[in-house]
């Protein structure tokens, strides 16, 4: 019995052995077998890379790919025809017919929208990406977009436009730096083109350090940022330099009253290499030439940028990058007394494409941030300064596995040379002063990530980051006690370790989409802070210095949940988005009262540790079509902090803590030749410590204060109403041979911009303090504005 | 100088087009503290106390001085020094007898309205101002004092720091013996050991005007609560009372000084 079965089953055992055979044999030969189709995208009038465009199938909806920084797509299907749609916002849809029978490379140019070049847009990336695309927690900004918007002085500018959106609030007039969902102004990354920007903004946060002529698109991580990211607690931005004019030399600038800028690019090598330099000077100075005061006659206050960068296809698979920045800001005073800062960037890449799968990018990463105060003239002279210097080399892969899964991974290493006070003697000076101890570190950082989708409405994006800062000597570290005071120092050598920290950063978001007009989105990230900006006044200055984790310091670590509704209307002419978060923050720093900070070799015992956590809801309403366009957007928001020895360790709210931030822009296009713009932005004040009481001290009157941070500034709010006038951009001729009147596009384009900042002057509070009356000997709370109704006039041109 | 920094940067950020007003904030009253500033100089009887209370921050600055109060220092030695209250100047209080002397502890008692307060603070070495002088320099921080001449006399002092103690300073400074010109608090962490020369250039002299200079040796706890008395307008990072080294109900500090006075007369 038993042996008729053993054959019986070893007959069967060989029949399924066969046939698996002949199944796998059979799926050899009929299978679906899979290629990929890759290539890049570019603008068709000018070469530059399209990043974010998308490539989809029309037979197989849902299935697609979306470009990436450098505009490399890829795509693997099954053999068979399709047709390839290619779609970016301001270009036409083209469509491409592929019979997939090989691995086969589609580049393309997309032609741009002929319609839409004349309208005035605000979008994302794709009209309907808003629901679609798992980023959470993300604004982004095109170049394009921000044209019409008037910012202060006339300016375009990208990163004020920024903060118009919601979740980010700006830091005020005379304030650099912005704060992003109740993060301080140091946890923002700045990257131009992968180079940490340190110090984003000239003469004090009046102006950001990027020329937006030279600026492909802005984006702006406030949420869950992808693995790739990361030592900031609250945000990431990525701005992306133009590459320059691939097909033809071409000039742009303008002319203000207070600055002016020039961009030229052109290709190196038509269609293969192209370069784009700008420029861009302030002369704010001039008018102080109108003072009465002598000592402001003869003060300087300007600052100038230069963008440049090149790059050049060495071939089918290579590509090669060089970018940097140079900005520098003086301000002087009647030639004894002058301090300059300003940052320096240099970004060397290559783009290889090793398979049609795999895109990989190297970089070379050059960054630092310096400034350098001189007192004295005629040989009596004395210098400080003050910079930090980064070298860092970074290894980035795409990895398009299938046509549901995409991943990203890499490596990067950053060598931090922290340098917080170098002094200088001139010979008239008698004493000396000896320099602070320079610092060094090592951060580095490995990531993996997937971003996955999961039938026709469900997409995650999933992934680890791995980081480790070690501080190295040669340096002098100090400990100290509980109440900051150093109770020992001991010198390392070149290369010692002083200090290690390792931190594990998951990053998790998904998107369902209920229906192609609806979708949820919810995400949770953490991430680590392992430098810190140690600030001397209320508001951020650039005599702030950088100091890395240590022995004493340990790293920054947030956690942050967020969850999101977005819904468009209308066609998408309509864009409404929903967001809330939650951050929480250990390790956070403050300072002890009345804490020196500058040229303090010992400044690691000023500072406090605790926690921190913010939370708010965001919306945005946005109109992207028709001649009408805007948006509004209101946050809500809370942040504050917990910290023993402030406060009588109760609960505080965070000085950048603002109960609501309204923002409503909006354009409208009258015709070819005019557009007008109105922006509107309210927002209640942040904390500030007021005195209760007062006394007398040593003939002086000192105030006397209760909690921390207890009162409000009043009410910041500002309107900006601009108007642009564009001439024609084409002209009437009749050709010659046919007789036929035609429309030729002109050569040389202008249009004039008439703006006015704070068109109702509002004295919004710059600074308030409490003083004695001189007469009535009475103290009074005196408030300081710093500006009140702006005009300016700008001509722009390009040829 | 940090204070210049910040000063220069908002001078010229506000140089033009700003603009001040006064303006109505409700502030929560708190309830009145009691106010001390004690000193005790090397110089017999250069000892004070001065007890006042707080006073409401939109009244008129007149602080009510509080009298009757049980003062007294006592030395390392056990001896105690009671200070009484000057006829005719209520809530000042001072000893004609006690001085201060070098590498000693000072605590003082305070018995007033049913508060006790206590303190203490150590001296160090003697400072010695080895030598005052005028310098013709230009005039950097000039603006500080609303000069607008290209050059200042500027009073200069120096001194020796004795490199084995870590030192605190407080220097005031008197211009014809009515202004105090603004004080400097600063210790040797950049120059210990090292003779230094201090600039004042707080204001502006001509021929003839006398300065007068107190250096005083302070100890960590007065340099603590001057510094951050430095830091208490509410523009500054972490507006904040002033470190206090007293124990009990009160605000203020009590301070043991070592001191060494010079005078200049300023020649063209």
């Amino acid at each position: 019995m038993i042996k008729v079965q053993k054959i019986v089953l070893q007959d069967r055992f060989r029949k399924s052995l066969v046939l698996c055979l002949l199944a796998l044999i059979h799926n050899a030969s009929f299978s679906q077998q899979k290629h990929t189709i890759s290539g890049s995208l570019k603008d068709g009038t000018t070469g530059e890379d399209l990043i974010g465009a998308r490539v989809t199938i029309k037979e197989l909806p849902g299935v697609g790919s979306v470009t990436n920084t450098y505009g490399f797509y890829s795509l693997t299907l099954p053999e068979g025809k399709y047709t390839l749609q290619f779609k970016s916002l301001g270009f036409a849809l083209t469509e491409r017919p592929v019979d997939l029978t090989a691995d086969v490379i589609v580049n393309l140019e997309l032609a741009p929208d002929r319609k839409l070049l004349t309208e005035v847009l605000v979008t994302a990336e794709k009209e309907d990406e808003n629901v679609t695309s798992t980023e959470m927690g993300v604004e982004k900004l095109n170049v394009k977009d921000v044209e019409a918007i008037p910012v202060f002085f006339g300016e375009k500018d990208i990163l004020k436009t920024m903060q118009l959106l919601p979740g980010v609030k700006s830091a005020g007039e005379g304030n650099s730096g912005f704060f992003v969902r109740g993060g301080a102004a140091d946890q923002n990354l700045i990257l131009l083109d992968g180079a940490p920007v340190y110090n984003a903004s000239h003469l004090l946060g009046f102006f950001s350090v990027f020329n937006s002529d030279a600026l492909k698109d802005v984006k702006l991580y406030k949420g869950t940022a992808p693995p790739k990211f990361g030592g900031r607690l609250s945000s990431t931005m990525e701005v992306h330099m133009k590459e320059g004019n691939q097909k033809k030399l071409a000039v742009s600038g303008g002319v203000g009253l207070i600055s002016s800028r020039l961009t030229i690019e052109g290709p190196i090598v038509k269609d293969r290499g192209s370069f784009i330099i700008s420029g861009r000077r302030t002369y704010a100075d001039l008018f102080l030439k109108l003072s009465k005061n002598e000592a402001l006659q003869n003060s300087t206050l300007y600052f100038y940028d230069f963008n440049a960068k090149a790059n050049y296809r060495l071939g089918d698979k290579d590509r090669v990058f060089l970018s940097g920045y140079f900005g520098r800001d003086n301000l002087g005073f009647s030639d004894q007394f002058g301090f300059d800062w300003g940052n320096t960037t240099g970004t060397l890449r290559w783009n290889h494409i090793y398979s049609d799968k795999l895109f990989g990018n190297t970089s070379l990463v050059f960054s630092n941030y310096n400034y350098k105060i001189n007192f004295g003239s005629n040989g009596q002279t004395f210098q400080i300064g003050s910079q930090i210097q980064d070298w860092n080399f970074q290894e980035d892969f795409d990895f398009f596995a299938n046509s549901n899964n995409t991943l990203n991974f890499g490596f990067n290493i950053i060598h931090h040379t922290f340098k917080p006070g170098e002094i200088e003697t001139g010979e008239g000076i008698d004493f000396i002063l000896n320099d602070i101890e320079n610092r060094f570190s090592v951060e580095s950082a490995a990531y993996l990530s997937n971003e996955q989708k999961i039938g026709k409405r469900f997409t995650m994006l999933y992934g680890l980051r791995y980081e480790n800062f070690t501080q190295l000597g040669p340096s002098k570290i100090y400990t100290y006690n509980e109440d900051g005071l150093p109770i020992s120092v001991k010198d390392y050598k070149m290369g010692e370790v002083v200090s290690s920290y390792n931190g594990l950063s998951p990053r998790f978001s998904a998107n369902y989409l209920l229906n192609e007009k609806n979708s949820i989105k919810a995400g949770y990230a953490r991430t680590y802070q392992f430098l810190h900006l140690l600030s001397n006044a209320t508001s951020a200055s650039p005599t702030d210095i950088w100091i890395p984790s240590s022995n004493n310091v340990k790293p920054q670590i947030c956690d942050q949940w967020s969850i999101g509704y977005f819904r468009n209307f209308n066609k998408n002419m309509f864009e409404f988005s929903f967001e809330t978060y939650y951050k929480n923050m250990t390790n956070a720093v403050d300072y002890r009262d009345g804490a020196e900070v500058t040229l303090n070799p010992q400044v690691e015992g000023e500072l406090l540790f605790g926690t921190a956590r913010a939370y708010g809801a965001e919306f945005m309403l946005r109109k992207q079509k028709g001649d009408f366009t805007g948006w509004i957007s209101y946050t809500l928001a809370k942040t504050e902090k917990h910290f023993e020895n402030i406060n009588d360790g109760d609960w505080f709210p965070a000085k950048q803590d603002r109960r609501h931030d309204l923002a409503i822009v909006t354009m409208y296009k009258f015709n070819d030749a005019f557009t007008a713009s109105i922006s509107w932005v309210y927002w209640t004040g942040s904390a500030v410590t007021f005195p209760s009481g007062k006394y007398i001290i040593n003939g002086q009157v000192v105030n006397y204060y209760t909690e921390r941070n207890g009162y409000r500034m009043p009410p910041y709010h500002r309107m900006d109403v601009g108007l642009t006038y564009y001439t024609k951009e084409y002209k009437t001729i009749t050709d010659p041979e046919t007789g036929e009147e035609k429309q030729v596009a002109k050569k040389w384009n202008s249009s004039w911009n008439v703006s006015v900042y704070n068109a109702y002057a509002h004295e919004n509070a710059y600074q308030i303090t409490f003083k004695e009356n001189e007469v009535t000997g009475k103290t009074e709370a005196v408030q300081l504005a710093l500006f009140k109704i702006i005009p300016s006039l700008t001509y722009n041109f390009s040829f | 100088m940090r204070g210049a920094i910040t000063y220069l940067t908002t001078v010229l950020a506000v140089s033009f087009v700003s603009c001040e007003k006064v303006i109505d904030i409700p502030l929560r009253e708190a309830d009145r503290r009691i106010v001390v500033e004690m000193e005790v100089m090397s110089d017999p009887g250069a000892n004070y106390l001065s007890l006042t209370k707080t006073g409401s921050v939109y009244d008129v600055s007149n602080f009510d001085a509080i009298s009757g109060a049980s003062v007294s220092v006592t030395d390392q030695n056990g001896t105690v020094y009671v200070l009484n209250e000057i006829p005719g100047e209520p809530g000042k209080y001072t000893n004609p007898l006690l001085a201060s002397e070098e590498n000693s502890i000072y605590t003082m008692s305070i018995s007033t309205e049913s508060e006790l307060i206590t303190a203490s603070s150590s001296t160090q070495s003697m400072p010695v101002i080895d030598e005052i002088f005028q310098q013709t320099l230009p005039n950097i921080f000039g603006q500080i004092s609303g000069s607008e001449e290209d050059s200042l006399i500027i009073v200069v002092y120096e001194f020796t720091d004795p490199a084995e103690e870590v030192n605190y300073y407080l220097r005031r400074a008197w211009l014809n013996s009515e202004t105090q010109i603004y004080r400097s608090v600063f210790h040797d962490n950049l120059w210990n050991g090292e003779t230094v020369q201090g600039g004042m250039w707080e204001v502006e002299v001509v021929a003839g005007d006398t300065v007068h200079i107190d250096l005083l040796s302070i100890d960590f706890d007065t340099y603590r609560f001057y510094l951050t008395l430095d830091e208490n307008s509410t523009s500054s990072a972490s507006p904040a009372n002033p470190e206090s080294n007293l124990e009990g109900n009160a605000i203020g500090y009590f301070g043991a000084f070592l001191r060494d006075t010079a005078s200049h007369i300023i020649t063209e």
